[in-house]
C-alpha cells in the first residue's frame, strides 16, 4: 500500500476514535454500539500489514486512554494493538472479496478485542457482559460495509486499479 | 538483507514500541493520578490535541442520529420532546412533593444548612456538555466537554441540578472523565434524609444501582426513602440528592459467622438504591466543587 491509503487509514482511524465516545452515547441500542474505532483498526491492519495495523491500533488505544479513567489503561491498548495486529496477520487468509466476509471479520475482530480486554480486567457479571459484547460485534458488523467501502475506493484509486479487492500486498 | 528480513525487523521494532508505550501508559498513569491527579505528560499532549475534535465529533455523531431516527421513524423525535417535557415536569412535582415531606424535619436536622450549601455549590458549578461515554461500553463513564483551563479538578463533584450524578477523575486540559454513580469505582457517604442516619458508603455496583452494604445497625431505612450524601473530606459535598431506596434486606453474614452471636453481629442490612439522576438521557450537567472547595455553613 502507499503513503495515501496509509495518511488516509490513520485519518479514519483517529476520527473513529474520537467519535467513539460520541457514538456510544448517541447510537446505542440497549447498552450496545457499534465499535467504530476498532472496525477502523481492523479495516487498516487488513489492507496495510501487521505492523500499520498495530501501530493504528496503539494509536487509537492511546485515544482511549484520554477518554477513560485511570483503571485498565493496559489492557485498552494491549487489545486494540492486538486486533491490528491479528488483522494484519490474518489478511493474507480470508477471501475479501465475498461480501458476507467484511462484516463478519468486523464482528469477529471486535469480540476478539472485547475477550481481550475483559482478559485483562475481567468484568463482575460474565453474562450481561456476553450479551452487550455480541451485540457490539453485530452492530459493528453493521457499520463495517461503509469503511471497508471507503478504505478499498481510496486502496483502488492509489493502485491505479478498477476497485476490487484481490489482496494488495 | 531482502524484503522479508526487513519486513520481519520493522514489525519487531513497532510491537516493542507497542509494548513499551503500554507498560509505560499503564504504569505511570494510575500514580500520577495518585500524586497530583493530573495524566502524565504523553496523555497530557494527546488529550490536549484530541480535546477540540471530540465536540464536532459529538455534534456529528448526534445530527446522524437525529437523521436516522427522524428517517425511520418521522414521530419519534416528537415523541421524545414529549417524554422529556413530561419528564421535566414529573421532576419538578416529585421535587415540590420531597420538598414538602422533607420541611418537618428540616429544623431538628440541620436540613436548612444543607439547602443553603446546595445553593452555594449551584451558584459555584460549572456548567459541562456531556460529550459521549466510555468507549469501551465496560465502565460508567461520562466524558465531559469541561477540563483544567475552565477550573475542573479531580475529585470535584458532578451534578445535575440537586442530583449527583458522578465525580471527576481524569482532568485533560479542554475535556474531563468522570465516573457516574452507578460506576463501581464510585463511592461516596451517605444519609437518610428522613431519618437522618447515616447509611455507610453508597457504591455503585456497575449494573445501573448503587448498593448501601455498610449499614450501622439500628439506622432507619425503609424503602422508598431518599438517601444523600453525607459528610466526607474526601468525597463528593453533603446534601446532594443520590437516589431513591429500592429494597431493604439482609446482608449474608459471614461464613465463619453462622451461628450464635457472632452471626448476629455479622448480619449487616444490605441496602439498593436507585440514582436519582436519569443517567442515560443527561446531555448536560455541572461540575461543582469538592469538599475542599464548600465554605464553612453556620450551624442551625
Amino acid at each position: 500500500m502507499g503513503l495515501v491509503t496509509l495518511a488516509f487509514m490513520t485519518a479514519m482511524a483517529l476520527a473513529a476514535a474520537l467519535a467513539q465516545p460520541a457514538v456510544s452515547q448517541c447510537l446505542s441500542v440497549a447498552g450496545a454500539f457499534p465499535d467504530v474505532a476498532t472496525v477502523a483498526v481492523l479495516v487498516g491492519g487488513l489492507l496495510l500489514g501487521p505492523s500499520e495495523g498495530l501501530a493504528l491500533g496503539f494509536l487509537v488505544g492511546a485515544i482511549h486512554v484520554t477518554q477513560c479513567g485511570h483503571l485498565g489503561l493496559g489492557g485498552l491498548l494491549v487489545s486494540r494493538a492486538a486486533v491490528g495486529l491479528l488483522a494484519g496477520l490474518t489478511t493474507q487468509r480470508l477471501f475479501m472479496e465475498i461480501p458476507l466476509v467484511r462484516p463478519v471479520a468486523a464482528a469477529v475482530g471486535v469480540l476478539v478485542c472485547d475477550i481481550i480486554l475483559f482478559a485483562f480486567s475481567p468484568d463482575p457479571g460474565l453474562t450481561p457482559w456476553l450479551w452487550r459484547a455480541l451485540g457490539k460485534a453485530a452492530l459493528s458488523g453493521a457499520v463495517s460495509p461503509f469503511l471497508f467501502w471507503a478504505a478499498f475506493r481510496v486502496a483502488a484509486w492509489e493502485a491505479g486499479e478498477r476497485y476490487r479487492f484481490t489482496g494488495f500486498r | 538483507m531482502n524484503e522479508q528480513t526487513r519486513t520481519r525487523r520493522r514489525r519487531y521494532w513497532v510491537m516493542l514500541v507497542v509494548l513499551i508505550g503500554s507498560a509505560y501508559v499503564a504504569r505511570t498513569s494510575p500514580g500520577a493520578a495518585e500524586r497530583n491527579g493530573r495524566p502524565p505528560m504523553l496523555e497530557r499532549v494527546l488529550a490536549a490535541l484530541a480535546g477540540p475534535l471530540e465536540r464536532p465529533a459529538y455534534r456529528l455523531a448526534d445530527g446522524l442520529r437525529a437523521v436516522a431516527v427522524s428517517a425511520l421513524w418521522p414521530r419519534a423525535l416528537e415523541s421524545e420532546a414529549a417524554v422529556l417535557q413530561q419528564q421535566t415536569e414529573e421532576d419538578t412535582r416529585l421535587s415540590a412533593a420531597l420538598a414538602a415531606a422533607v420541611d418537618p424535619f428540616k429544623a431538628p436536622a440541620g436540613l436548612e444548612t444543607d439547602a443553603a450549601l446546595l445553593g452555594w455549590l449551584q451558584a459555584a458549578s460549572t456548567p459541562a456538555v456531556v460529550l459521549g461515554r466510555d468507549p469501551t461500553g465496560r465502565r460508567d463513564l461520562l466524558l465531559l466537554g469541561t477540563g483544567a483551563t475552565a477550573g475542573a479538578r479531580r475529585g470535584m463533584s458532578v451534578i445535575s441540578g440537586a442530583d449527583l450524578v458522578g465525580g471527576v477523575d481524569r482532568v485533560n486540559r479542554s475535556t474531563c472523565v468522570a465516573y457516574v454513580v452507578v460506576d463501581r469505582e464510585f463511592r461516596a457517604a451517605a444519609r437518610c434524609v428522613r431519618s437522618q442516619d447515616f447509611l455507610g458508603t453508597a457504591r455503585g455496583d456497575g449494573r445501573g444501582r448503587l448498593t448501601l452494604a455498610e449499614i450501622p445497625l439500628g439506622a432507619d431505612l425503609r424503602e422508598g426513602d431518599v438517601v444523600v450524601t453525607g459528610p466526607d473530606p474526601h468525597g463528593p459535598a453533603p446534601g446532594l440528592r443520590i437516589g431513591t431506596v429500592e429494597q431493604v434486606g439482609l446482608g449474608q453474614p459471614a461464613e465463619e459467622a453462622v451461628v450464635g452471636p457472632a452471626a448476629r453481629a455479622a448480619v449487616k442490612l444490605v441496602a439498593t438504591v436507585r440514582p436519582m439522576a436519569d443517567l442515560r438521557k443527561l446531555r448536560e450537567v455541572a461540575i461543582a466543587p469538592g469538599p475542599d472547595g464548600v465554605p464553612a455553613m453556620p450551624t442551625p
